[in-house]
């Protein structure tokens, strides 16, 4: 190797650990604050896990909202984004590129404008109709699942591209239902590029924040929106120890998709 | 056996309908009726709110304003992530699995942890202004944060894992034949790098580019957090009107040209590339 190659070598490897480091610290560094008992500053006096034990309850009500709304955007989500991949891959009709693409649309326009529209619209349905969708939990769900159903479609349509109709078709020949033919040959086979789509739309819609800025409403604001107020208006210890446990809560999530599509293929451009 | 499959498509249609392509249309509609005070809208139809938009210094320069900070954000993301991604592309290192994740990692944690680790990071006694100023390089802390260059650090952290995994994807594409046949004429691995990769690259890295300032200009959470309010773009302005100033049809108008502006730039982006791995980016 000669010696330019060497110092080009060290510059790539002093770069990468330089670039590593700047998406890291953040995260690190919430991990690191959420043990200083008393105050943000640095370096922390003492070191601790008073900051878990503190944690309020909005927090946890927030947590939970937001679990719930997660699970519900997707089971609603993950069916009808299946059954539009099946539609798409399988199909034979005309201007199918077009539907997938409006398919996916939603991820393509800023999740704030999604937000407020929908906000405004649930407004004048209310106004109209009698209902109290706005700041619901319902509201909120259906918002969430706007932009879930994409992504679970997303995910299945490579998996059932790959796939030979022709697994299928046996199955029928043999007998099987249509169901069951589903359910024992398509199933099993899409199954990774499934259950990586569902949980991406899971956590996706579990950090949502600029969506659910505008549904949220007293007792039905979800996590990042719960952080988000005690950050402007009570920036204490306490919320990093949250964090810290949203940040393992993430990584895990993170471990269990590249286990099963890899992350990669599916991480979305989206904005937050 | 025929099966009419073309219509499992319709129940997920339908919902989108209802719940995006309506409350889209209806933002539309709003954007066209004029303002009659705080979340009055009038009947009558115009378009006045988007002639004021695009006439009213106070818009214009709030826009500008955010095609600045996205136009920085995407260069640096370019700079700082161009060599990740090239090393990423080609490196046979048995740590690529961890390098890939750590650098996607990010991206699936709520903006808003994201963001306040930064906030708290770059305060007056956050970690950097206490190392500057125990090497006294400073003496008073610098303000790093609620202003335009808290904002950009923010959107940088935001978007440069997106841009890596971008730039990964058009890097692949050029073939390794090349590098090496510029290597056996006697080229280095930095002028290989300056004179074969980045030239080959370019389209990608324009529609990289593209992708990424469409993105950047629409972001809401980390402006309002680590620009503090001080720092006004167009989505912070969006918010603004339909919460504070409740002034819907400017918020409409305003929503309306940045979402068929995101919108755009990422199907030009798609476009001009015409390639796979940008679709499955988005």
């Amino acid at each position: 190797m000669s010696g330019s190659n060497v110092v080009a070598r060290t510059c790539s490897i002093i770069f990468l650990t330089i670039v590593l480091g700047f998406l890291l610290t953040p995260l690190l560094y919430v991990a690191f604050g959420s043990l200083n008992a008393s105050t943000l500053e640095f370096p922390p006096r003492t070191l601790s896990i008073e900051s878990y034990r503190t944690i309020p309850e909005a927090f946890f009500d927030g947590l939970r909202v937001s679990l719930i709304v997660a699970a519900a955007a997707t089971v609603l989500a993950t069916p009808l984004g299946v059954a539009a991949a099946l539609g798409i891959v399988r199909g034979r009709f005309g201007g199918r590129e077009l539907l997938n693409g409006f398919l996916l649309s939603p991820l393509l326009l800023p999740m704030l404008v999604l937000g407020v529209a929908l906000y405004q619209f649930y407004v004048v349905i209310d106004r109209t109709a009698d209902t109290a969708i706005t700041g619901s939990l319902v509201g909120l769900i259906l918002g969430h699942t706007s932009f879930c159903i994409p992504y679970v479609a997303r995910a299945v349509i490579p998996a059932l591209t790959q796939m030979p109709p022709s697994l299928e078709e046996a199955a029928h020949d043999l007998g099987a239902s249509t169901w069951y033919a589903f359910s024992r040959v398509t199933l099993p086979a899409i199954r990774p590029g499934l259950a990586g789509g569902i949980a991406f739309a899971f956590l996706t819609s579990f950090d949502n924040f600029p969506m659910s800025l505008f549904l949220v409403e007293g007792d039905n604001t979800t996590l990042p929106v719960v952080m988000f107020q005690f950050i402007q208006f009570d920036l204490k210890p306490t919320i990093l120890a949250m964090s810290t446990l949203v940040i393992i809560f993430s990584m895990a999530a993170m471990l269990f998709i590249e286990k099963t599509v890899g992350l990669a293929s599916l991480v979305g451009l989206h904005e937050d | 056996m025929k099966k009419k499959w073309g219509l499992f498509t319709i129940p997920a249609v339908a919902v989108l309908i209802v719940l995006f392509v309506a409350p889209q249309a209806f933002l539309l509609i709003q954007s066209l009726h004029p303002h009659l005070g705080p979340a009055r809208i009038g009947a009558g139809w115009t378009t006045a709110n988007y002639a004021r938009i695009f006439s009213d210094s106070y818009y214009i320069h709030t826009l500008l304003r955010t095609i600045w900070l996205s136009l920085l954000t995407t260069l640096l993301c370019l700079v700082l992530g161009y060599p990740v991604a090239y090393f990423l592309a080609r490196t046979r290192t048995r740590y690529r699995a961890m390098i890939t994740l750590i650098v996607i990692g990010p991206l699936l944690i709520t903006i808003v942890v994201r963001s306040l680790g930064w906030i708290i990071l770059l305060s007056d006694n956050g970690a950097v202004n206490y190392l500057l100023r125990s090497l006294r390089i400073i003496d008073e802390p610098i303000p790093f944060i609620y202003n335009q260059f808290g904002v950009v650090v923010g959107l940088v952290h935001a978007f440069l894992p997106m841009m890596i995994i971008i730039l990964v994807g058009v890097i692949q594409q050029i073939d390794r034949l090349l590098e090496e046949a510029a290597a056996d004429l006697g080229a280095g691995r930095l002028e290989t790098f300056v004179r074969i990769v980045i030239p080959l690259s370019l389209p990608g890295i324009a529609a990289g580019g593209v992708l990424i300032f469409g993105v950047a200009s629409s972001v809401y959470t980390t402006t309002v957090m680590l620009g503090g309010g001080r720092v006004l773009t167009t989505p912070v302005q969006i918010g603004q009107e339909f919460q504070m100033t409740l002034n819907y049809p400017i918020g409409a108008a305003l929503a309306v040209v940045m979402a068929v502006a995101t919108f755009g730039l990422a199907v030009f982006g798609m476009r001009v590339s015409r390639a796979k791995y940008l679709e499955t980016a988005l």
